[in-house]
């Protein structure tokens, strides 16, 4: 058992066992938190190791029958992200959860979801492909849904549901068009295809079934109910990981069908510049802080195709980079804004046992009773409004000298454009932080309860990791550059 | 011959079912509509092995798409009870909001 | 060509099945479909898979149906649809045409011909997709258990531990409540 195969079935092992350890004892339900905990742990020993042997020996390949797990760049980062989300995560959910029915479940599903990305990430089968993400989807259901007794939270998870399951189809269909006509399900073998019209036809169903998850803008319906009406824990990881995974699902394929790599490049731009604009847009108008912080989710997956279309069209590697760079600085920047809005939200009402959304004007004068969340919320939202020397400032600038780079003036339109959404995204997250430090506190934040030290301990991680990301972004360009580079590797370029 | 009689007939069952989850507005029959889909995307795959001569592969693949989209069926079923629990209904419309 | 007319039947079933006013006869016409796609997978030579495409889809899956509507009761629904029909009828062409001028002509690949047995195939070339496959069993499981859960029969269950737990949302909330949280 080499550490990169043990790195990938281990939270598929653990998962059961994380949720008999909360079953066995049913007054003591958070073993299933420690158990969560040890298992996160023990796959953090085993991505350190992977991530040692692969910048020695270059990516790492495990086979069982004719499906191949590869350990490469892309797999290293998003499982780097997945991990770290899942532990703060985890960590987070301490008070946040406790008392909640099915707490042992949803520690159990949080790390069957995350072992499933993980699988996803390292998948060099189209099939194979296909059932990783299949389990992702079936394990974030019930997540989604969690607040199963709350009418909102049932909607969320049916149109959830219902959009994910005829996306996942169309991606199936996508695969028995390439299986017919290729005759082969390995990524690599398929790159060496050549072109034809049927290829191109299974390459959209897959831009469309994929583009559900990723919330590719007609497609994205689901994304702010799923994200708004989630326990906070669980909108960190879909906003953080989930999505992002969709998108590096549909990277490997697209970019395994790669004859075509411009055209794709193409379609990737144009949706980068209508998910930004419309992710914004939609944020101006939004009352409630977790809906908001739904829609930039939006925006900034516009970002990051951005970053990847220039890659595709053009062959620039850092714009595959910059991208992977966004994607991770936004998977810890989202993360510290959902932790800190939930902790927000724990402290104004659930706290209360009441379930009312959290709303802008609910945070009025947070910042003096709550100072730690109101300034992991600031760093948080003025990092993702891309605000120099925070952590989204620089994954965006990477990005735009990569449109720069290429000399093209479509491209450079395209970056001056992005840069003017990155201006309009701060008319909806300064209020935010305007409102968090004013002088008369809402009547929410009278009567607020205090936050417990657990979430406290959460936020003060993550946002030291956004600073310091912001700071010394070469911190991360060994998970970034090699990402870059595998995907580049894939495009033939 | 064969193949292309095949093809047309999953195209036809995918425009059935597309054509449910557009029209149909009560989360039971939504999910009947699923099933639709995806039975043709099952049938798609064991096509596909007996047209490119590989139709124990082909067998497999769909023996995971027919456990996998069982799954999703059943936890649709339940949302489906659930959903009629609290809003008394299983009309998508009641849930107010599913368009926007 | 003998699955000729089990794929005719079956499209016909789906189309029943759309349009079945009552929830159970969708249903039945749901296991129809299933039936004929089995018959026809037999037809090609995919035995095995027919056989659990029968039991499961036509048997297991029409049994939870059954037991689902039993549970919720058979309401029918009428009223219009949120698309109107027509427009989604031609939506659906469209896409399904789109669909098939990149399809057509089919030229499928057939350079491979090496036939294991269906067994071999799943249990050696296949064997982490049957893996995975016990995990979504698992996450299934755990959704649907977690989804059906009720709180006062936990509360019961764990003699007060929650006793203060909250059920106010058993009688429907009015609907200006639902309107006022939305943007």
């Amino acid at each position: 058992m080499t550490p990169s195969l043990a790195l990938i079935g281990l939270p598929l092992v653990s998962s059961p066992l994380v949720y008999f350890a909360g079953r066995a004892d049913r007054r003591h339900a958070a073993w299933s938190r420690i158990a969560a905990l040890l298992s996160l742990l023990i796959a953090w020993v085993l991505f350190v190791q992977s991530a040692t042997q692969f910048s020695m020996s270059g990516a790492l390949d495990s086979t069982i029958g004719m499906i191949t797990l590869r350990i490469d760049g892309i797999s290293l980062l998003l499982t780097a992200v997945v991990l770290t989300l899942a532990t703060f995560v985890t960590l987070y959910s301490d008070r946040y959860m406790m008392g909640e029915m099915g707490e042992e479940k949803y520690y159990a599903l949080v790390i069957a979801m995350s072992g499933a990305m993980i699988g996803l990430a390292c998948a060099a089968d189209l099939f194979n492909l296909w059932v990783w993400f299949e389990l992702m989807t079936v394990s974030s259901f019930l997540l989604v849904a969690f607040y199963c007794q709350r009418r909102l939270a049932l909607e969320a998870g049916v149109k959830y549901l219902v959009q994910s399951a005829v996306g996942s189809v169309l991606v199936l269909l996508g695969v028995a068009l390439i299986f017919a006509v290729t005759g082969t399900l390995r990524l690599d073998e398929l790159a060496l295809a050549g072109e034809s019209l049927a290829l191109i036809g299974a390459g959209g169903l897959f831009v469309i079934g994929f583009g559900v998850k990723i919330a590719l803008v007609p497609m994205h319906t689901w994304l702010p109910d799923a994200h708004s009406q989630a326990p906070s824990g669980i909108s960190t990881l879909l906003s953080g990981v989930v999505i992002e995974a969709g998108l590096i699902a549909l990277l490997r394929v697209i970019g395994a069908l790669a004859g075509i790599a411009e055209s794709w490049g193409v379609l990737l731009l144009a949706f980068a510049a209508i998910n930004m604009l419309f992710g914004n847009l939609m944020a101006l108008r939004q009352k409630q802080v977790k809906r908001l912080l739904a829609f930039s989710s939006l925006s900034h997956i516009g970002y990051m195709l951005l970053g990847f279309g220039i890659a595709f069209y053009a062959g620039t590697p850092d714009g595959a980079a910059g991208g992977f760079f966004h994607l991770l600085t936004h998977g810890l920047m989202k993360g510290l804004a959902f932790l800190a809005a939930g902790a927000l939200l724990y402290g104004l009402h659930l706290a209360h046992e009441r379930h009312d959304p959290l709303t802008v004007n609910d945070l009025a004068g947070a910042g003096k009773r709550y100072p730690l969340a109101a300034l992991s919320l600031s760093i948080a939202v003025l990092g993702l409004g891309g605000l120099p020397p925070l952590a989204g400032f620089m994954s965006k600038w990477q990005i735009f000298t990569a449109g720069f780079e290429t000399q093209d003036l479509v491209l450079m339109l395209l970056v001056i454009f992005a840069a003017l959404n990155s201006v309009l995204s701060l008319a909806y997250y300064a209020p935010l932080v305007n409102r968090m430090y004013r002088d008369h506190p809402s009547s929410a934040v009278q009567q607020g309860k205090p936050i417990p030290l657990s979430m406290q301990l959460t936020l003060i991680g993550l946002a030291v990791l956004v600073v310091a990301i912001g700071v010394l972004p070469s911190l991360v360009s060994w998970l970034t550059e090699p990402a870059g580079s595998t995907l580049m590797l894939a495009l033939g370029r | 011959m064969t193949g292309t009689i095949l093809v047309i007939g999953v195209l036809a069952l995918i425009g059935v079912g597309l054509y449910g989850m557009m029209i149909l507005h009560n989360v039971l029959k939504l999910v009947v509509a699923l099933q639709i889909l995806t039975k043709a995307a099952a049938l798609a795959l064991v096509a596909a092995g007996y047209m490119n001569g590989q139709l124990q592969l082909g067998q497999s693949l769909a023996l995971t798409v027919i456990v996998a989209d069982t799954m999703v069926a059943v936890v649709g079923l339940a949302l489906a009870v659930q959903v009629r629990r609290h809003f008394g209904t299983l009309d998508t419309r009641a849930l107010s909001t599913l368009k926007r | 060509m003998e699955f000729l007319p089990f794929l005719l039947g079956s499209v016909i079933c789906g189309f029943f099945a759309v349009r079945a006013a009552r929830l159970l006869h969708a249903a039945l016409w749901l296991a129809g479909i299933s039936v004929l796609i089995a018959l026809m997978m037999y037809q090609l030579g995919a035995w095995e898979i027919a056989i659990i495409e029968l039991s499961v889809g036509a048997g297991l899956v029409t049994v939870l149906f059954v037991f689902a509507i039993a549970v919720i009761g058979d309401e029918p629904i009428s009223g219009r649809s949120l698309t109107p029909k027509l427009l989604a009828a031609a939506l659906v062409a469209a896409a399904v045409l789109l669909l098939s001028f990149f399809l057509f002509p089919v030229e499928a690949n057939s350079a491979v011909s090496v036939q294991s047995s269906f067994a071999a195939t799943l249990w050696q070339d296949r064997v982490l997709d049957a893996l995975l496959q016990v995990m979504l069993i698992f996450a299934g499981v755990l959704g649907v258990m977690g989804l059906l859960d009720e709180p006062k029969v936990r509360a019961a269950e764990e003699s007060g531990l929650h006793a203060e737990t909250p059920a106010p949302f058993d009688q429907p909330a009015p609907d200006s409540h639902l309107e006022e949280e939305r943007v």
